[in-house]
């Protein structure tokens, strides 16, 4: 029988009644053992164990020496009693007044202890291999029950409950009802509440949390396992054709193929109070890279930069302690594509720093902007000609090997735009004419770029 | 304590040193081509012993099977025509193996001999087809390829993760049939939590 609810229960009640009401003919209770008494109290009376349902190849053997035979239903077994399973078979016996207990498919159990001392039942299952489910309703009796297996042991005390310990997998402890104790490697674990339900714990685990989480997968590609935030940009990004899937090893979203946002619609799709955009426009993968030094930024800047805040697409990377994101990996596509890091809300003062590391691909152009409540911020950094200048918009090249930086203080910080003279050089940011030939001609790989793509870029836009 | 010429027996004269040296190589060699790379074999098979087709026979095959260290290719096709047929009527390994070719369980170029170990890309190939687990795009258009099934097995909880060229314990053998079990009673597995 494999499946067994509170119908069957009471049936089996029914059929073990008369067996229960022979049982002194058949000396069913007896003293245990004289080697036994020695430990245990006279009272002690070994119990009987009653074979109830037989499915497929099972048998049963009274001990070691004794040969193996086929079990039957009604058949009655003493402690020490042996029951094993084929393949498509299982057993179920039923120790009176309270206990059932179901050995699966391809199993083998040996009961080796099942006596009752005054109001206390001991019953102790060894499990060599196998799946066991264990049912102890509790009938006013105190119970110290057990399946033991090679390398684990469920303790129970009323409940339902199952083990399963066969290699090559590792052992698992499912309690259906109540409270049970799971020790495996000299640890031990609670599964399940007292009068709780389903809760499993895997062995080596701390427990039916972790197992729980642990087998929990929430697809990060689906909307309802996404924030509101992130939902939007993704819905951005495949507006714009992009395909989204989830990289495993990093454990991050991949966006792949789309475009990168135009200078004008940027405004418009920042999704937090604080965002840092990395844009690109050729064949490439690149990825934004965001370090922060919380604080003033003044007075960060006189005691030198040190990161305390450090996003990366993935790696555990993409959430700052202060709440910075950064939602997903753009690999990029023969029109480029966009990453951002955003804050919600409050967002930590400080001086920050963005990179754009090259991961693979030609090289390109590509743009930094910063944006705090949805202004443009200045950054700082070095342009073509060398020089430390200041812009809202940064636009640079980037081939293998290369990284792009700048540097930004949030809040904008006037000092800082006082002594740092103002980019020449209008950088021209990402419009439609930005995939013009010339343009698109470099980011597939067909013209070496020279230093200053931003001037290859104005000169590929259309002329007024 | 040893004695100055006892030790001095010991001392390699420094050609006799060389040759040593040069010989080594040549010593490996001969070893790795008298030896070479063999399968893991099993000497005497479970099926030898548990042939019938009776309760006895099936039980103790597949409890004696479990205590073995290694499941060789006729035990392992022994116990799959036992799940699949409740019986195995062929007297030999060729004609197991003959049967499980009929079935398109085990590929038609399959020769491997009875004792060597069986390797989980073979018994997976057998056990996708069985249980009939399609699989991925890679298994639906090269078909169920050892790598892609044994891929396919773990993802599906059937099979540990693990390389197609593996061999599995006797016990191991059994946990696998016994996830199988499951996987086409879901219901069973359903009642034990699984």
């Amino acid at each position: 029988m494999r499946s067994f609810n509170s119908v069957t229960k009471l049936a089996l009640g029914l059929i073990c009644t008369p067996c229960l009401m022979a049982a002194p003919l058949w000396s069913a209770v007896t003293t245990r053992p004289s080697a036994l008494a020695s430990s245990q109290p006279v009272s002690t009376i070994s119990m009987h164990i009653y074979v109830v349902a037989v499915h497929g190849l099972v048998q049963v053997r009274q001990a070691d020496d004794q040969p193996w035979f086929v079990a039957t239903t009604n058949m009655v077994l003493s402690e020490g009693a042996e029951l094993r399973t084929g393949p498509h078979s299982s057993v179920t016996c039923f120790i009176p007044p309270d206990q059932t207990f179901t050995l699966d498919r391809l199993g083998t159990v040996r009961v080796a202890e099942a006596f009752r001392n005054g109001n206390k039942v001991k019953t102790d299952l060894l499990m060599k291999y196998g799946r066991t489910h264990y049912d102890i309703q509790s009938a006013g009796l105190e119970h110290e029950a057990s399946i033991t297996t090679p390398s684990s042991t469920l303790a129970v005390r009323g409940t339902t409950v199952s083990l399963f310990d066969q290699p090559p997998f590792v052992p698992m402890a499912t309690s259906f009802t109540g409270r049970a104790r799971f020790t495996y490697n000299h640890n031990t674990v609670s599964v399940g509440t007292k009068h709780g339900t389903f809760a499993q714990a895997l062995a080596g685990t701390d427990g039916s949390a972790q197992t729980g989480v642990s087998d929990t997968v929430v697809d990060p590609r689906y909307a309802a396992s996404l924030t509101a935030t992130d939902s939007a940009l993704f819905a951005t990004e495949v507006s714009r054709g992009a395909v989204i899937s989830y990289n495993p090893v990093a454990g991050i979203p991949v966006v792949s193929g789309g475009r990168p946002s135009y200078d004008s619609e940027l405004p418009q799709s920042l999704p937090g109070t604080l965002d840092f955009v990395l844009r690109w426009t050729g064949d490439a993968d690149l990825n934004l890279e965001v370090s922060g030094d919380l604080g003033n930024p003044l007075v960060v800047f006189q005691s030198q930069f040190a990161s305390s805040e450090f996003l990366y697409p993935g790696y555990g990377y993409q959430n700052s302690p202060s709440g910075g994101h950064i939602p997903y990996d753009d690999v990029g596509g023969p029109t480029g594509g966009e990453e951002i890091a955003y804050w919600l809300g409050p967002h930590p003062s400080g001086l920050y720093g963005l990179g754009a590391l090259f991961i693979a691909g030609v090289p390109t152009s590509f743009t930094f902007n910063v944006f705090e409540y949805g202004k443009p911020v200045n950054m700082f950094y070095f342009n073509s000609d060398f020089n430390f200048v200041k812009g809202t918009q940064m636009t640079s090249t980037i081939g293998p090997g290369g990284f792009g930086s700048a540097i930004a203080a949030i809040p904008d910080e006037p000092y800082f735009d006082g002594i740092v003279p103002t980019d020449p050089n209008p950088n021209p940011g990402i419009n439609p004419s930005s995939f013009a030939p010339a343009l698109r001609a470099i980011s597939m790989g067909k013209i070496v770029p020279s230093q200053d793509a931003a001037s290859e870029a104005r000169a590929a836009r259309p002329v007024k | 304590m040893r004695s100055d010429q006892s030790i001095a027996e010991f001392r390699v004269a420094p050609g006799r040193r060389l040759a040593g040296v040069l010989l080594l190589p040549v010593f490996c060699a001969f070893i790795a081509l008298a030896q070479g790379c063999q399968y893991a074999s099993v000497r005497s098979s479970v099926t030898s012993k548990f042939s019938g087709n009776d309760t006895d026979a099936q039980l103790g095959f597949w409890h004696e099977l479990a205590e073995r260290q290694v499941t060789s290719n006729d035990d392992a096709f022994h116990g799959l025509l036992l799940y699949t047929d409740n019986h195995d009527n062929a007297k030999s390994y060729a004609e197991r193996v003959a049967a499980l070719k009929s079935r398109g369980l085990v590929p038609e170029s399959f020769s491997e001999p009875a004792s060597a170990a069986v390797t989980r890309g073979t018994l997976a190939v057998a056990i996708v087809k069985l249980v009939g687990i399609n699989g991925g795009w890679v298994m639906h258009v090269f078909g169920p390829t050892p790598r892609y099934a044994v891929k396919e097995l773990a993802y599906d909880g059937i099979f540990p993760p693990s390389s197609p060229q593996q061999t599995f314990s006797g016990a191991e053998f059994v946990g696998i049939i016994g996830k199988i079990d499951d996987y086409q009673q879901p219901v069973a597995a359903d009642f034990a939590g699984q």
